[in-house]
């Protein structure tokens, strides 16, 4: 080619160059943009696109008792696993010919033993897809496995890659039922209880949040200590593929484990509490009422508000609240009547009989109505004319014990005494009563560490009114509408208007019927009334308490007046260094308003009580170690001539030594009728237990 | 037959970038293509350097064939081409919906298409250097436009549309280096392309005015999965779980690798599967993840300065006839690069075209092998310069 030929080729094939440069310039300038001007933009994306963060579950904290005695723990249990993520990753093996052969060899251990081989093998796929949610997390196929397929497992392990026996923690209750419904248990969380759980201040503070599928605290202790015991959750980063098929998995946060509660629960005190209400409980479906089933009582540190004991029966074994509830125990536990879930010492309420007689005493004796040295005749008499008698309530089968103090009424157990002096407390002062109860801790709030706390009653005359009135003032206002209504149509039906005026003027009469019935029932059935202030003198009446209460008020007598806040929950401890991050300490509610002096009187004829004539004098007969005081209680359950009129609960208070008081207790037992000889056993026992005394009596 | 002398004429730097670039391409694949065979971790790096040396050994003895050998027998080149690929149809077996492989013996395919273009360009230059300063007028384009435009079609109808607009980007570059008036040439380009673009615009319009209603729909003659793949990277958030996956996909790869990369073999778009076909079409991916805008401006740079050279090789080329065929090989490396590189960075459709001389596979490794051959073979026997 000639030269001169070549020329306009040449410029052609170098603006063709051109073109491939600025090719060139248009990729290299869009790869600029992508990977240096908007790099880390790209770099989250593909970073979100196979990181996952997984949490990891914490083990849950024990519970130990006073003593340091597991009551709660953690225990591996083993179950069978599968891990999706080690399946996925085996090279040489078909995940589902896995699944399959893993049917095979778990069908004889299956719950179902009807069901074939690919029947389970899909119940495991479902099992898988029903955990999506937490894919990257091993699913547990079944749990409590038999050793015998453990043993086959483990011989299989090499054709059964993800498959794996492993101790998975599952809440135990080593005790069984012992103080089962102080400790509560653990299920999945509802989804209406999830807000309530999160308001935990401490949970708040950690901008923690329960979600579905938590296991949380139902009740008692796991529940109002939640957040102490669930401990940190740790944060395991899992890396997927585009199949969401993780390969590889990362521990980026250790969870933390929850932390140890020692309870002020004394185990050996609280076993002796539990037996002997299961053995007076018994005596008396065997001897009296072949219904009894409920009992209650509390062992309380008069100077601390320590709970040493707390006892409801029928008991409750957390054990049989873990996973899956069948209906039988759902029954047993819930829905019946005499319900085991249901922790009568803290939320039952009870008539508290004449357990209630001190606060009537002391009351009269703070408001100088009555000397402990005043005597009454034990006779009805002594409480005024017939038409005040007719009011009153009787004593015992008719007893008249002669002349009766303070000493005598209480060891006694006078109704006519302190009915006597129960209406001077009301007639001086209506809200008087009401208010010396609630010092002492009846119908308040105690604001103990459990939820489900009764609030009981404590009455006066405003109370009633303020309880029944909204009732009659409905009822009034119903039957004015119905007049209204009722003449309006006629009215305006009236052929005249002589006969309108006339309807008007029934109209008129009818609502004033209507007034005058509206004064009747305020006055029968809201004013306080004589006989008012005679039951509620003796506990009868609308008095009702939790046994936890009826204890507080007797450590708030024996310990000098302080109404001391109880509490189950001792110390928090962290289970890795051992020391105590957290300690409750005794708190002062309120200190009574009663002088020392009568705290003294009170406490002295409460002695009476468990000796001499008193009613509790047998009792502690064969421990002559004994000193202190009680105080016994029949308490009505239902109004005299009705089912349940002739039914009575045996309720006994009781505290020692005498000198310096330790303890306190309460107790309530149904049907148990006399105090001192059903729930004062448990009592007793308790006494003797904590002390350490003796029984002469060696039969 | 070889001059010893004249094997000064050859282009190192030229070769230097030939060699950096396969040594690239096994250096990305033993990355890209770790996860795709997990029994046999290594068999596409084996199998691909067994390629390039074969591939070696075909462009060497290309380069000592005198080129000019091949005018003699164009036409018989031309019907074995039209034969091969109407071949495919005969033989063909499919794979993802095309028909494009013809089995041959020892298990391997061999892919028609591949060699088509090679072909086409040592045809075409002929057909083109006869008419010589005849390719002023419009009717002059209509013969070298049916030339090529015969094996295109059979290409077409695979469907391989990939290797049909391969040949349309040959042809136009070697219509204009041939000496197409370039006024002329140029606006049937750019009617050409606008007629292409309001046909596919009406072909997904569902929304025109009322006097524009019958043409809502515009039947045309392609699949509709090749036109949805076609045009998807124009907004590929539209179908994130399907044709638009692998773009965005792509992008998050390469984007994510930023300014070094994140390493040999650490690439998590690739290694984990999220990339598709990243041994093949989306290798370049695979590569702005792991070494980021440091390696695939200095990949594109080598491709550049290569291209350059090859350029430079047909400026002092003997004859016409050379100087065409290099322009042919230049335009086909050129637009594969522009299409391979656009479409895994989001600019360009997805058409599965492979990054030449670094994607996994035998039939384009051997034809761009052999036609760096012919391209060595001009280089050779270049025109002496006259001082």
């Amino acid at each position: 080619m000639e030269e001169k030929d070549r020329k306009p080729f040449n410029r052609r094939l170098w603006a063709f160059g051109t073109v491939v440069v600025c090719v060139f310039l248009v990729l290299g300038f869009n790869l600029w943009r992508l990977q240096i001007a908007e790099g880390s933009y790209y770099a989250t994306k593909a970073q979100g696109n196979f990181m996952k963060l997984v949490s990891v579950t914490p083990m849950r904290g024990d519970i130990t008792d006073s003593k340091g005695k597991l009551l709660v723990t953690s225990e591996p249990q083993f179950a069978l696993r599968l891990d999706w993520m080690d399946l996925q990753k085996a090279k040489n093996a078909n995940w589902k010919d896995v699944i399959k052969r893993l049917a095979g060899y778990i069908k004889p251990f299956w719950p179902n033993q009807a069901q074939s081989q690919d029947s389970i093998m899909e119940d495991i796929l479902v099992m898988i897809q029903n955990k999506q949610w937490e894919r990257y997390r091993p699913v547990t196929i079944l749990s409590n496995v038999d050793p015998q397929l453990q043993a086959i497992i483990a011989e299989h392990q090499e054709e059964l890659p993800g498959v794996s026996v492993e101790a998975l923690p599952v809440r135990t209750y080593p005790k069984k039922t012992m103080s089962g419904q102080v400790l509560g248990y653990v299920q999945e969380i509802f989804q209406e209880e999830i807000e309530q759980f999160n308001k935990n201040p401490l949970a708040e503070k950690d901008g923690f949040k329960y979600a579905p599928g938590d296991l949380v605290g139902k009740m008692g202790i796991e529940k109002s200590y939640d957040y102490w015991l669930r401990g940190k959750e740790g944060v395991q980063q899992v890396e997927v593929d585009n199949n969401a098929k993780p390969v590889a998995k990362r521990l980026i946060q250790a969870p933390e484990p929850g932390k140890t509660l020692q309870l002020t629960i004394d185990g050996e005190l609280q076993k002796v509490v539990e037996d002997e209400l299961e053995k007076v409980v018994r005596d008396i479906q065997k001897n009296e009422n072949p219904q009894a089933e409920v009992g209650a009582a509390v062992v309380i540190n008069v100077k601390t508000g320590k709970i040493l004991a707390m006892a409801s029966r029928p008991f409750m074994d957390p054990n049989d609240l873990i996973g899956k509830i069948s209906d039988e125990t759902a029954e047993r536990y819930f829905r019946s009547e005499s319900a085991a879930s249901f922790n009568r010492a803290l939320s039952g309420i009870y008539a508290p009989g004449s357990t209630f007689k001190m606060i009537t005493g002391m009351a009269a004796l703070h408001a100088k109505l009555v000397t402990p040295n005043e005597y009454f005749a034990d006779n009805k008499g002594a409480l005024g004319p017939a038409a005040v008698q007719a009011q009153a309530v009787g004593e015992w089968g008719g007893n008249d014990f002669g002349p009766v103090n303070l000493f005598r009424g209480l060891a006694k157990s006078s109704n006519i005494y302190f009915q006597a002096i129960g209406r001077r407390v009301f007639d001086s002062n209506p809200e008087l009563m009401k208010q010396i109860a609630n010092e002492f801790g009846l119908g308040v709030l105690s604001g103990i560490d459990l939820p489900g706390e009764a609030k009981g009653i404590a009455p006066s005359a405003e109370w009633k009114k303020e309880q029944y009135t909204p009732y009659y003032d409905k009822l009034k206002e119903k039957k004015l509408a119905a007049i209204e209504s009722d003449y309006s149509t006629k009215i305006t039906q009236a052929p005249d208007e002589k006969n309108k005026q006339k309807l008007k003027k029934q109209m008129e009469d009818k609502k004033k019927e209507v007034d005058v019935w509206y004064k009747q029932m305020i006055n029968e059935a809201v004013d306080w009334r004589l006989y008012d202030s005679f039951n509620n003198s003796i506990g009868q009446g609308y008095n009702t308490y939790s046994p936890l209460q009826l204890a507080n008020y007797v450590a708030t007598m024996v310990n000098g007046g302080n109404h001391m806040k109880p509490y189950v929950v001792d110390k928090i401890i962290d289970p890795v260094t051992g020391k105590a991050v957290f300690e409750n300490k005794p708190q002062v509610l309120n200190r009574v308003s009663v002088s020392p002096e009568t705290l003294d009187t009170i406490k002295k004829a409460m002695r009476e009580v468990t000796r001499g004539e008193g009613t509790g004098s047998g009792l502690f007969y064969d421990v002559p170690e004994f000193t202190g005081g009680g105080k016994t209680g029949t308490a009505q359950i239902g109004s005299k001539n009705t089912i349940s009129g002739d039914l009575y609960n045996g309720v006994f208070v009781a505290f020692a030594p005498y000198d310096d008081p330790q303890i306190a207790f309460a107790g309530v037992v149904e049907y148990g009728y006399h105090g001192s000889t059903s729930a004062g056993y448990v009592a007793k026992a308790a006494f003797m237990k904590y002390f350490g005394w003796k029984s002469t009596n060696n039969d | 037959m070889i001059d010893k002398r004249s094997i000064r004429n050859l282009d190192f730097v030229f070769l230097l970038c030939l060699f950096l670039l396969l040594g690239a391409s096994i250096l990305i694949l033993s990355t890209a293509s770790l996860n795709v065979l997990r029994s046999d971790p290594y068999y596409y790096v084996e199998t691909q350097t067994m390629w390039i040396l074969t591939g070696l050994v075909l462009m060497t003895i290309t380069t000592a064939i005198d080129y000019q050998k091949y005018r003699r027998l164009s036409w018989w080149i031309y019907g074995l081409n039209i034969a091969l690929l109407l071949a495919v149809f005969a033989f063909g077996t499919s794979a993802k919906g095309a028909q494009r492989w013809i089995p041959v013996a020892g298990g391997f395919n061999i892919q028609p298409s591949e060699f088509a273009k090679l072909f086409i360009i040592l045809t075409f230059a002929d057909f083109l250097a006869k008419r010589q300063g005849k390719l002023n007028r419009y009717r002059d384009f209509i013969p070298p436009f049916l030339f090529v435009g015969i094996p295109m079609a059979l290409i077409f109808k695979q469907p391989d549309l990939g290797t049909t607009l391969v040949f349309a980007a040959i042809f136009i570059g070697m219509m204009f280096v041939a000496g197409a008036n370039p006024w002329k040439f140029g606006s049937l380009l750019v009617g050409g392309a606008l007629v292409v673009g309001v046909a596919l615009w009406l072909h997904f319009s569902t929304d025109l005015p009322s006097w524009l209603k019958f043409a809502e729909g515009l039947p045309l003659p392609m699949k509709e999965y090749q036109l949805k793949r076609l045009t998807i990277f124009m907004n590929p958030e539209s179908d994130i779980s399907g044709d638009g996956y692998h773009i965005i996909q792509s992008i998050w790869a390469i984007g994510s690798g930023g300014l070094w990369g994140k390493g040999y073999r650490m690439g998590t778009q690739g290694q984990l599967n999220f990339l598709p076909e990243h041994h093949t079409d989306f290798i370049f991916s695979v590569f702005g993840e792991e070494f980021g805008f440091i390696g695939t401006s200095t990949l594109l740079f080598l491709f550049c300065i290569f291209l350059l050279r090859a350029v430079s090789i047909a400026v002092k080329a003997k004859d016409l006839y050379g100087m065409l065929v290099v322009a042919g090989i230049v335009s086909m490396f050129a637009f594969h690069i522009l299409v391979n590189v656009g479409m895994t960075s989001g600019i360009m459709p997805v058409t599965g075209i492979p990054l030449p001389l670094i994607s996994f596979g035998g039939s384009a490794m051997w034809t761009n092998l052999i036609s760096i051959g012919v391209l060595l073979s001009i280089n050779l026997r270049r025109q002496r310069l006259m001082f």
